[in-house]
């Protein structure tokens, strides 16, 4: 079968003109035009360039919305099966029109497209996560390359061959790990890397993290007779039964639990779920983790003016940090808009 | 110090009237296996099953794999201070059934006291994450005791630890007499003072003083430890023993016994003794809960490190969390000490790939071997034709997910409760990569 391929490109390789034309207003003109030529000679007939949607670069960045509208036509009149755009290497405007083409038909059409750009461009880091992008230099002087690796990457999507890791496949990787299989085990994967290390030898870790965001800590409560104060959680400690049935490890979600009128957590109505330790001291006692019987006696003796009526539990051990940042920001704008003035929050 | 090694490479697993090997195929008599298991009184009983490479059966929770070794002749000790005397041990001729485990599971554990997953099928997706599910394993299941459980966990864990030990021990005793099908001695012989020390960094769990982790020469080593150096012969031997307790929910990343014996990076180290490096050794490392105790063994581990005159240090790590920031200090003190440093850890990137995979990262560390995301999904069948273990213990590794797998007899479970599958000791071949 040949694929279909609604191809993207800007009023300079489509032989329009240069800055003085980059008003340009979007056309679909059907079959190759530019770049979109020599790609479809690349794929021997396996893909056909059924039309080509060309617009301005200064006009797609001041008609986003309009441009975009314009292209969902041109979607639904020639129901693509992959959309490609550019390449577009350092441009900065023409990265951004690219990016910006591919994840609308993937928002809305669930298409997939392939774009190309130099590492310098600065749509890649906007659009990397939605998109593969293949590497490319930092101008027309790489196209036959660029070509030749969008031919190879798009091909093989359009087929559904099993992609290799993204610098086998020459694109930015999309910020996604994924688990493979590898000819020797860890061990010795180790030693050969601690040998090359030592040697001043090239070596290449099989990961680097960029170094977490540091929370600082918060100013003092200077007003404790004034604080509505909440207690948090990350020892698991929920409703008995788990109505939200909380992960023991690698929690995916957290709980708000309303504490209305008690004056501390009765230990046949609430329990920890956590995965982490041994929960026997905390299922006798609750509080001593969400400790709800000594703030409501710091309540009635004034020390505090409030207990928040409500807890947030979640499973602290194995949590994703992605999940974990998630959670925590969503809570911190929960309890700024119930103006809770300080929260105690017991990791266990 | 120097240990002859033997090993009978097992091939087959069986019941039968004795215990012993014949051609590769080691026969059981259960009633013996069952006696060298040990008697308890705060238990309802044990009992043995058979699990194949290949063959349709599950096992949950997996608390303990052990490959089944012992001492011939009066030298040395295996597991010393659990079964073997309390001596010297990492020398004299040691026997290993290749090939062979004794894993230990528990049953009739109604409410899942024990909370702890770790799933292994013998064949289908599961099988291909871990080792176990190429070994012939000999399963000790323990029949817990409702009202004992419902009091307390920990004797029922010493039990589970004892009798895997033992049964271990046992097994490989019965073939003493037979012909090995290999030999190797392991010693660290002198060698030029111009080749590289190296160090092998063993961070294991010790997270809570009540929780048994992992002992050394039969001492449980939690909190109040401090980093020491053992010989790998002594590793060899069973001198650092490692146990899932109760409440412990890490399974793939866990430093199972099995994975201990058969360490990856301490037979390379030794393959490359007197060629390109100079092993120095194995410092064992307690990860413990406080920053000042963290802080304390690092501080240990580095000074270990430059007293054995260490040019470069492979560190391991056991569990996800709060132990990245003992691998990240150690990292941290080691480099600024001048000892390059190669780390093994898994990685904890969400379902999707799309989370930062340890707690802390220093720029120091530069060189990660990545064994893998271990929140990576799986689809798994729901029966197998044999189950052992716990049934209950199943609501545990049931990975919650919106949507349920496109064939009707799978489900989901995150990877993280394959026992080994994200080995950070590096004897399993899984790895991640960007995409």
């Amino acid at each position: 079968m040949t694929y279909k391929i609604l191809y993207y490109i800007n009023q300079f390789f489509a032989g329009i003109g240069g800055e003085d034309k980059a008003d340009y207003h979007p056309e679909v003109r059907k079959g190759p035009i530019g770049p979109a030529i020599q790609y479809e000679k690349n794929t021997n007939e396996e893909a056909q360039v059924v039309a080509t949607f060309i617009c301005g670069d200064n006009y797609f960045a001041e008609h986003v919305e309009e441009v975009l509208e314009k292209f969902s036509a041109a979607i639904k009149e020639y129901d693509p099966d992959l959309i490609i755009a550019g390449p577009s290497f350092y441009a900065g405007r023409y990265g951004f029109a690219c990016g910006h083409v591919i994840k609308h038909a993937n928002d809305n059409y669930n298409l997939t497209g392939v774009a190309g750009m130099n590492i310098e461009s600065p749509a890649v880091e906007m659009f990397r996560k939605d998109m593969f992008i293949v590497k490319t230099g930092n101008s027309a002087r790489s196209m036959k390359e660029a070509l030749e690796d969008i031919t190879k990457l798009s091909l093989k999507i359009l087929k559904g061959v099993p992609l290799g890791s993204a610098d086998e496949e020459k694109y930015y990787h999309r910020v996604i790990r994924k688990n493979y299989f590898v000819n020797e085990n860890g061990g010795i994967r180790a030693v050969n890397m601690l040998l090359r290390k030592m040697n001043k030898e090239d070596f290449q870790s099989e990961y680097i993290q960029l170094i977490p965001e540091k929370v600082p800590f918060a100013p003092y409560v200077k007003d404790m007779q004034n604080a509505t104060v909440v207690l948090l959680n990350t020892g698991g400690i929920v409703p008995e039964g788990n109505p939200d049935r909380i992960e023991s490890s690698s929690a995916t979600k957290y709980g708000r639990y309303d504490i209305t009128g008690m004056d501390k957590l009765d230990e046949k109505e609430f329990m920890s779920i956590h995965g982490g330790f041994d929960t026997s001291f905390a299922n006798a006692d609750p509080n001593r983790i969400v400790p709800v019987d000594v703030m409501k006696e710091l309540e009635k003796e004034g020390i505090i003016k409030k207990l928040y009526n409500y807890i947030y539990s979640t499973v602290g051990t194995g949590a994703s940090l992605v999940n974990a940042e998630g959670f925590g920001r969503d809570i911190a704008k929960q309890l700024i808009d119930a103006e809770v003035t300080a929260a105690i929050m017991v990791s266990t | 110090m120097e240990l002859t090694f033997r090993s009978i490479v097992i091939k087959g697993l069986e019941w039968a009237d004795k215990t012993y090997v014949d051609n590769g195929v080691l026969y059981v008599n259960k009633k013996e296996a069952l006696l060298a298991c040990g008697e308890y009184s705060n238990i309802d009983g044990i009992d043995l099953h058979i699990a194949r490479p290949g063959e349709n059966i599950r096992i949950v929770p997996v608390k303990a794999a052990i490959e089944p070794r012992c001492k011939i002749g009066d030298k040395g000790a295996m597991f010393p201070g659990i079964v073997g005397p309390m001596r010297q041990a990492g020398t004299g001729i040691t026997l290993a059934l290749k090939g062979a485990a004794v894993l230990v599971t528990e049953s009739n554990d109604i409410e899942a006291k024990c909370r702890s997953g770790a799933i292994l099928d013998m064949s289908g997706p599961i099988a291909a994450y871990t080792p176990l599910s190429q070994t012939y394993n000999l399963i000790i299941d323990v029949k817990v005791n409702q009202n004992v459980m419902s009091k307390e966990t920990l004797s029922t864990d010493e039990v589970c630890r004892l009798a895997g030990f033992k049964l271990a021990v046992y097994l490989a005793d019965c073939c003493k007499d037979d012909v090995a099908d290999s030999e190797k001695t392991y010693t660290l012989s002198d060698v030029s003072e111009d080749l590289p020390g190296v160090v092998y960094v063993m961070q294991l769990l010790a997270q809570n003083p009540e929780i048994i982790d992992f002992h050394v020469y039969g001492q449980l080593a939690g909190a109040t430890f401090i980093p020491t150096y053992v010989h790998p012969n002594e590793i060899y031997d069973g001198s650092v023993t490692t146990f899932l307790g109760s409440h412990c929910t890490v399974s793939a990343d866990k430093q199972y016994m099995y994975e201990i014996q058969n360490s990856p990076v301490i037979e390379e180290l030794y393959k490359l003794h007197g060629k390109t490096i100079k092993f120095l050794g194995v410092i064992v490392h307690n990860e413990v809960l406080t920053l000042k105790g963290k802080e304390r063994a690092s501080l240990f581990v580095k000074n270990i490190s430059k007293a054995l005159g260490a040019k470069g240090a492979i560190l391991v790590t056991e569990g996800h969390g709060n132990p990245d920031e003992d691998i990240m200090m150690n990292v941290r003190n080691l480099e600024n000490a001048g000892i390059s440093t190669v780390i093994i850890s898994d990685e904890l990137g969400g379902r999707d790939g799309r989370s930062p995979g340890l707690a802390d990262w220093v720029p120091e560390c530069n060189a990660m071997v990545s064994v893998g995301n271990m929140h990576e999904l799986l689809a798994v069948p729901k029966k197998t034709n044999v189950f052992i273990g716990n049934e209950n213990s199943m609501e545990i590794v049931k990975a919650l997910v919106d949507k349920d797998p496109a064939e009707k007899d799978l489900f989901f479970i995150e990877i993280k409760d394959i026992p080994l599958a994200c080995a950070q000791a590096g004897i399993s071949n899984l790895s991640a990569r960007w995409i």
